[in-house]
C-alpha cells in the first residue's frame, strides 16, 4: 500500500458540522479556543490518504527521539479567504530535531489533537530517512495558491 | 583531541567534523522540494538530515 496526498474526506463533513476550529474566534463554541494540531510522520508502507479519519499508530514512524503522535502545530494565523478559496497555513514549520528514523518514510498526517485526532490532511514527499538529524517540514507562503490547507 | 576541535553528533556519537565528507543534495516533486544533508564516516552515513518544502494540492 501507500500513502497519499489529499485533504481528508471525513474533514470536509466535520468542518460543515462545526468540528473544527482553527480560529481565535468561533460562535458556534462557548469558547473561542483554536483546537490544538499535531503532525505525525507515516511509513512509506502505510496507507494515510484522503479516507484516513483519524489518528492511529498504525503505520508510524518509530525511532529515537521521536515521540508517537508526532508534534504540536504552532496555531496562531487564522483562516482566510481569497476569490473562492479559503486557505491557512500553520505559524510555523514542523520540525523533529535529533531523531533517528531508519525505516522509510514519506508522509505526514495533520489532526486535531482537541477533537478525538480527527483526520485533517495528508502530505506526502519523496521517501527519506534521518540518521542522528533533523527533520522539518517547512511551511509555504500562506496565500490563497500556496497555504498549507486550500479549499475551493 | 582537544576541546576546540569542532564535533558534531552522529549515528556513532560526537565526531571530529573534520573526520567526516559532508554532502548536499535536491530533490524536486510537483509536491515538495526536499534538502538533504549528510555527513559520511568513510562509506557509512553517520548522520542524515531532511529538509521539506511542501508544495500542496487544493483539496
Amino acid at each position: 500500500m501507500a500513502n497519499t496526498q489529499a485533504i481528508c474526506t471525513s474533514f470536509k463533513s466535520e468542518l460543515m458540522a462545526g468540528y473544527h476550529n482553527f480560529s481565535s474566534v468561533n460562535p458556534s463554541r462557548t469558547a473561542n479556543t483554536r483546537d490544538s494540531l499535531k503532525a505525525a510522520l507515516f511509513l512509506a508502507t502505510a496507507t494515510v490518504n484522503a479516507s484516513t479519519a483519524a489518528y492511529s499508530t498504525t503505520g508510524e514512524v518509530s525511532g529515537t527521539n521521536y515521540t508517537a503522535g508526532g508534534v504540536a502545530v504552532a496555531n496562531t494565523v487564522d483562516p482566510a479567504t481569497s476569490g473562492t478559496t479559503a486557505y491557512w497555513t500553520p505559524s510555523g514549520s514542523f520540525s523533529w530535531t535529533n531523531v533517528t528514523l531508519s525505516s522509510a518514510f514519506d508522509c505526514c498526517l495533520l489532526y486535531n489533537s482537541s477533537q478525538a485526532n480527527r483526520a485533517i490532511a495528508v502530505y506526502t514527499f519523496g521517501s527519506q530517512t534521518v540518521s542522528a538529524g533533523n527533520f522539518s517540514l517547512t511551511m509555504p507562503t500562506n496565500d490563497s495558491t500556496n497555504a498549507l490547507l486550500r479549499i475551493g | 583531541m582537544s576541546n576546540d576541535t569542532p564535533l558534531v553528533w552522529t549515528t556513532k556519537g560526537n565526531l571530529p567534523i573534520a573526520d567526516l565528507t559532508y554532502h548536499t543534495d535536491w530533490a524536486f516533486s510537483p509536491g515538495s522540494v526536499t534538502f538533504i544533508e549528510t555527513y559520511m564516516l568513510g562509506d557509512e552515513i553517520v548522520k542524515r538530515s531532511v529538509h521539506v518544502h511542501a508544495i500542496p494540492n487544493e483539496g
